[in-house]
């Protein structure tokens, strides 16, 4: 598994809230509806940038309520993956539970905009304008498994039962 | 090999012995599913053609985010929860029941060495009673519904070791936010908080529910507090079973990653200012700011007891002109024993608005959203911005006493200088 996309860099303690407020959830009936209000008290102008997105956090990336909408919505507008110093643990298991890979890596040096190279395989990550290289630490198989599913509704109609391959 | 009290509990729900990072299967006790994320977890289990749940008796539907419906769409998300419940003949707690925390605790799922899960980051609430107390996402969670089990990364343990005994006007909150103060918004992360100590006997069980409830905001996947005297007190007087809880504490020489010693009679009074319920200040650092908005409620601190502290400073008091006091009970006992006990009448004398037991403006769903020029003085767990409504709006985390002294001066105020100030006029 490889993808390629920009980076979008915004930094430590994004918290569910600031990606999607809970209050425009009793008005949006799908995730597509979420998208143009996407980090609208910190970036309102940032919805066009995210297809293809790569999104690049700090520490603590999604902390806050546990809701799902906020990867819902990352997936409606785009974006193809959250690399972040660090996950709040709720976001971590949401996003590989929807199919959108969250890797942590330290993050230090990647730059907005420059295109980033994420090799699941090699478990590289490489800042395509700079050469930059990040290791990232592997995945637990079962996660992996859930990720190359699709996440875990087409993992589960694969299996039938959540654990390990064998 | 000697276990932490987190790693018992998940040895005993995996059916084998675990320790801190292992990845484990395991058996969950109770599961709850409020109605953020209901309408999630109902379409997942129709899309895998669920038709039966793993124990109905163990799971708990809660209209609590949406009470009352603001909005046609979260009435009908309501319409198709109502339905799921009955069809998998789950108990259903309807709008104006309760908040979903107090709800599992008040019906005595949350016990020592249980595995809660909920659709709900303050699920953490749980451990206040020595449960394992955690959130899942309504995905995960439907599949949980229909198998029982979920899966979790075994966390390291931190052992926070209470001393002493607070002083007068320092409540649990003030606890928990001093906890946020010392660990950021990220120092708990993959952590679980195991409270213990001489001075847990001087934390009453409704502090014990706020902090627990507030650790997942330093990113702690628990907070469990050893089951004591004082927890078996609480199960016996409600009718509950409380046997067994002997087992569900630490081995002597469980190993900890760090070791955390709060002097409860060090403490004072604080507050979280904007935007972070880690930026925690001493009260007297903000004291004197104005504000527009006061809250009390929520699953933090929407409980008798923080009546009874608010009602204290409002009696025979009046909410001050230009302030608006929205109180929310955390469920219909509460409400109930705030008209039996006299308590609604203290509020609605003192002008505060009484509404419907569920989570209110918390989230800025709806009953009193916030607006751009809005500063609020609330007892909720979270003052990100835009939490409440409108981005530009501020908000302030603290007690529900210091909250009711506020709504009384329109300025953040210290309880301490009213009674001050009585007598003076005496």
């Amino acid at each position: 598994m490889k993808l390629r996309g920009h980076a979008i860099c915004l930094g430590d303690n994004i918290n569910t809230g600031v990606i999607i407020s809970v209050k425009h959830l009793s008005r949006a009936s799908t995730a597509h509806e979420l998208v143009p209000l996407l980090f609208e008290a910190i970036r309102p102008e940032i919805g066009p940038q995210l297809s293809g997105a790569v999104l690049v956090g700090g520490i603590n990336f999604g902390s806050g309520s546990s809701r799902e909408h906020p990867v819902h919505a990352l997936k409606a507008a785009g974006v193809q993956a959250v690399i972040a110093a660090s996950f709040a643990r709720s976001f971590f298991r949401n996003a590989i539970n929807l199919g959108l890979p969250a890797v942590e890596v330290d993050t230090a040096g990647i730059e907005e905009f420059h295109q980033l190279e994420v090799d699941f395989d090699s478990g590289i990550i490489v800042d395509v304008d700079t050469g930059l290289t990040k290791q990232i630490s592997p995945l637990p198989p079962m996660m992996r498994d859930l990720l190359e599913a699709g996440g875990l509704v087409p993992y589960f109609k694969l299996r039938g039962r959540l654990g390990a391959k064998d | 090999m000697p276990q932490t009290l987190t790693e018992k509990i998940l040895s005993r729900a995996a059916g084998y012995p675990v320790q801190a990072g292992d990845l484990a299967m395991v058996k969950i006790d109770f599961a709850m599913v409020q109605d953020i994320n209901g309408p999630r977890v109902v379409e997942v289990l129709d899309e895998l053609q669920v038709d039966r749940l793993f124990d109905p008796e163990r799971v708990m539907f809660v209209f609590d985010h949406y009470s009352p419906e603001p909005t046609p769409l979260a009435s009908n998300f309501h319409t198709q929860m109502r339905a799921v419940a009955e069809k998998f003949g789950v108990s259903l707690r309807d709008v104006g029941a309760g908040i979903c925390h107090q709800l599992v605790v008040e019906a005595g799922a949350a016990r020592p060495g249980a595995v809660v899960v909920g659709t709900d980051s303050h699920s953490s609430t749980y451990g206040a009673l020595g449960a394992f107390g955690v959130s899942l996402g309504a995905t995960e969670m439907a599949v949980a519904l229909m198998s029982g089990e979920t899966w979790f990364k075994v966390p390291r343990s931190v052992k926070v070791n209470l001393i002493g005994s607070p002083p007068a006007g320092v409540s649990g909150k003030d606890i928990a936010l001093h906890l946020l103060k010392l660990q950021g918004e990220e120092g708990g992360l993959y952590q679980s908080f195991e409270f213990q100590g001489s001075g847990l006997a001087a934390v009453p069980v409704h502090d014990r529910l706020t902090i627990a409830n507030l650790v997942v905001d330093c990113g702690a996947k628990a907070g469990i507090f050893t089951a004591d005297e004082v927890t078996r007190a609480w199960f016996a007087s409600r009718g509950f079973s409380a046997e067994g809880f002997e087992a569900w504490r630490p081995d002597d020489d469980a190993e900890y990653q760090a070791v955390l010693t709060i002097d409860l009679s060090d403490l004072e009074p604080v507050v979280a200012v904007p935007h972070s319920p880690a930026s925690v200040v001493p009260l007297s650092n903000v004291r004197g700011t104005s504000v527009t908005t006061v809250f009390i409620g929520t699953c933090t601190n929407g409980r008798i007891e923080d009546y009874q502290a608010a009602c204290a400073v409002l009696k025979g008091r009046r909410v001050a002109p230009g302030v608006r006091l929205l109180c929310y009970p955390a469920s219909r006992d509460i409400q109930l024993e705030l008209l039996h006990t006299g308590m609604a009448q203290i509020l609605v004398e003192a002008g505060a608005v009484l509404m419907p037991p569920g989570c209110g403006p918390c989230a800025g769903l709806h009953g009193g959203v916030a607006g751009d020029d809005d500063v609020i003085f609330s007892t909720s767990s979270r003052n990100y911005r835009g939490r409440m409504g409108a981005s530009g709006a501020q908000i302030y985390l603290g007690s529900p006493a210091v909250a009711a002294a506020t709504a009384v001066t329109g300025r953040i105020t210290d309880p301490q200088e009213l009674v001050e100030s009585d007598k003076v006029v005496v």
